[in-house]
């Protein structure tokens, strides 16, 4: 690593890794100079396009002409707000080629919460699908400093551009920031975490190792590409192995998963739990023999999902633990699947060390609960604001806000979120003991469990069940069901099925489909 | 026989409506103009268009679906070729 220098505390590490790019647009352009035929890029749907690294790379010098033009420069911050397209991935790689800043955007959030990015970000120009026009009318007014350019489709854009013009671009160091990531946390306003070209190769080098990707690897991505999962794990990993990417509508890619993964022969892919949840629930059989490995983070996976979902798509699925704050995976169960430890998130991927610190940010010992803390490469600068914001950073170690414990074979395991530990009477309860034994009742859809207000204890339990169409289900029948099967103190004061209830139709969740237990609470605070 | 093109907006508005649990829809949105239309919803969507059309939509065209005038033109294109 040149310029070790300009590495901050808590991104040293006693890994030394080779970057054999300087930025993501280096990364890009070499590939393409590699292999300019190879696919990179399909984007099924209504308008189908498929992109050589070749076509790609001319397309993004076109775009990069425009943005140029446009009066962006070097460190500017430029917010995108689409759903998974290729204008997006267009813009967002022009962007990055211009060393701009890129601040992706969720689409569904609303007026207010994008105003709010686009100001905390110094966002100067806004990229936005023509399908978000009232909800940027709302904002437009209020933000008169900002350029809104609404994007129907990019050759509308750059079709006065030279396909061959060479472009100057600027000197991009690996220590320049890439994109801004706002974390969908659900507490206050989200907050921007900063993510350099180091984090983002890094991160991406990190994945495409552990699972030995290669040119001939097809990666299905289904996850949104304004957040880290989607942007590292299905577009940047593979790129870093020069293989293909097929980039997926969210919105679509549920019932057509398995005819997705079959028609473009799809060889991985990364997924949230409640997606597999899902697909367990629909009808539709796997009829590919491509699919080899299924990625699975950011949320707990319940072993009775994982079980019954090898045990029927005959597909491993690899558990990993990562956050905004480390670009995306720091650790991911080992592969192939025959060396898995079952239950576990992992060991930490080649780029980052993981440890389990103490209140006093002391390591404690195997087996001992504590605080999941990373350093390395692909932890971020830190989030945009003052040092209090940034107060995970400390101690050269990013503090995660995530319990787990570590084994004596280096294998790390996820307890819960700090803000989801339920504290009753002095005993700590996480949600995912409960909901992993609710989980194995076969009329079960979704479950989510919190805590509530109790006088005596601070807190109880309570869990959310929704249960499947035609079946029927009690409350006493759940609370027969769980007696047996964990602690007494971790039985559920109350149980709510939410087919009952008018105004809450399914287990609230963000757009990664990882569940929202704050909405959760403020719905029982508000109705209960 | 009543023909199944009949009232094909009106019945397609009682499924929108139902499936995404709204009072009044507009017939010319797209998916992300309609909040509540995610990956789950989209399912929903599809088997109740294939239910009440008597139709069995091959999945490379449930992918197109990304609004609702695509639906209407693929319902139109079903019956077409019953």
């Amino acid at each position: 690593m040149k310029n070790n220098y300009l590495i901050q505390e808590h991104q040293k590490n006693n890994y030394q890794i080779k970057l054999d790019y300087n930025s993501v647009c280096d990364l890009l352009f070499k590939k393409a100079e590699e292999n300019p035929n190879k696919i990179f890029l399909i984007c099924p749907g209504e308008k189908h396009e498929e992109f050589t690294y070749s076509e790609f790379k001319t397309v993004v010098n076109q775009t990069s002409q425009f943005l140029i033009k446009s009066g962006l420069k070097k460190n500017d911050k430029m917010s995108l707000i689409f759903h998974n397209s290729s204008e997006f991935l267009i813009l967002y790689f022009a962007g990055l080629c211009c060393g701009l800043t890129i601040v992706p955007v969720n689409p569904e959030m609303s007026s207010r919460e994008i105003k709010y990015i686009i100001e905390d970000s110094y966002s100067k120009t806004v990229f936005y699908s023509d399908t978000l026009e009232s909800k940027i009318n709302k904002i437009r007014d209020s933000l008169s400093n900002v350029k809104f350019k609404k994007t129907k489709s990019i050759k509308d854009l750059i079709s006065l551009f030279d396909t061959r013009k060479k472009i100057e671009y600027n000197q991009i160091s690996l220590h320049d920031i890439a994109v801004i990531i706002y974390t969908s946390g659900t507490a206050g306003n989200p907050k921007g975490v900063i993510l350099s070209h180091l984090n983002l190769l890094s991160d991406a080098m990190g994945i495409s190792e552990w699972f030995k990707f290669t040119k001939d690897s097809r990666c299905l991505c289904i996850l949104p590409l304004f957040h880290n999962n989607g942007q590292i794990t299905t577009l940047l990993a593979p790129l870093y192995a020069g293989a293909s990417t097929i980039i997926i509508k969210g919105k679509i890619s549920l019932y057509a998963f398995w005819f997705l993964v079959n028609e473009y022969q799809a060889t991985w892919t990364s997924v949230m739990a409640s997606i597999l949840s899902m697909l367990l629930s629909l009808p539709n059989e796997r009829k590919d023999n491509s699919l080899t490995a299924i990625l699975c983070g950011g949320q707990i996976l319940t072993r009775s999902v994982q079980e019954q979902f090898e045990k029927r798509f005959k597909v491993p699925i690899f558990e990993g633990y990562g956050l905004t704050e480390t670009t995306s995976f720091s650790c991911i169960n080992n592969y192939p699947a025959e060396s898995r430890m079952v239950g576990s998130i992992g060991k930490p991927l080649q780029i980052n060390e993981m440890s389990i610190l103490n209140e006093n940010s002391q390591e404690v010992e195997e087996n001992i609960e504590g605080e999941i803390c990373i350093r390395g490469y692909n932890v971020a600068n830190g989030y945009l604001g003052d040092a209090k914001t940034n107060h995970a950073f400390r101690n050269g170690w990013f503090h995660s806000g995530d319990y787990g414990t570590r084994d004596k074979d280096g294998n790390f395991y996820f307890h819960g979120r700090k803000d989801s530990l339920i504290i009753k009477g002095g005993e700590n309860v996480y949600p995912a003991e409960l909901e992993n034994v609710l989980y194995k009742h076969p009329d079960i859809d979704e479950c989510a469990v919190i805590g509530i207000p109790d006088e005596l204890l601070g807190e109880d339990i309570c869990a959310f069940v929704k249960i499947k169409d035609k079946a029927q289900l009690t409350k006493n029948d759940l609370e027969k069901f769980c007696k047996n099967k964990i602690a007494s103190y971790k039985q559920p004061k109350k149980i709510i099925i939410i087919n009952n209830l008018v105004d809450l139709n399914e287990i609230p969740k963000g757009p990664t489909k990882k569940v929202l237990y704050r909405k959760l609470k403020e719905y029982y605070r508000n109705s209960f | 026989m009543v023909d199944p093109k009949i009232d094909l907006d009106a019945r397609l508005e009682k499924i929108l409506k139902e499936v995404f649990q709204v009072e009044k829809i507009d017939l010319n949105l797209s998916m992300d103009e309609i909040p509540k239309w995610d990956s789950f919803k989209h399912y929903e969507l599809i088997i109740a268009v294939e239910n009440e059309f008597k139709i069995k939509l091959e999945i490379a065209d449930t992918i197109e679906i990304i609004s609702i005038p695509i639906i209407k033109s693929k319902i139109l294109k079903y019956l077409n070729e019953k």
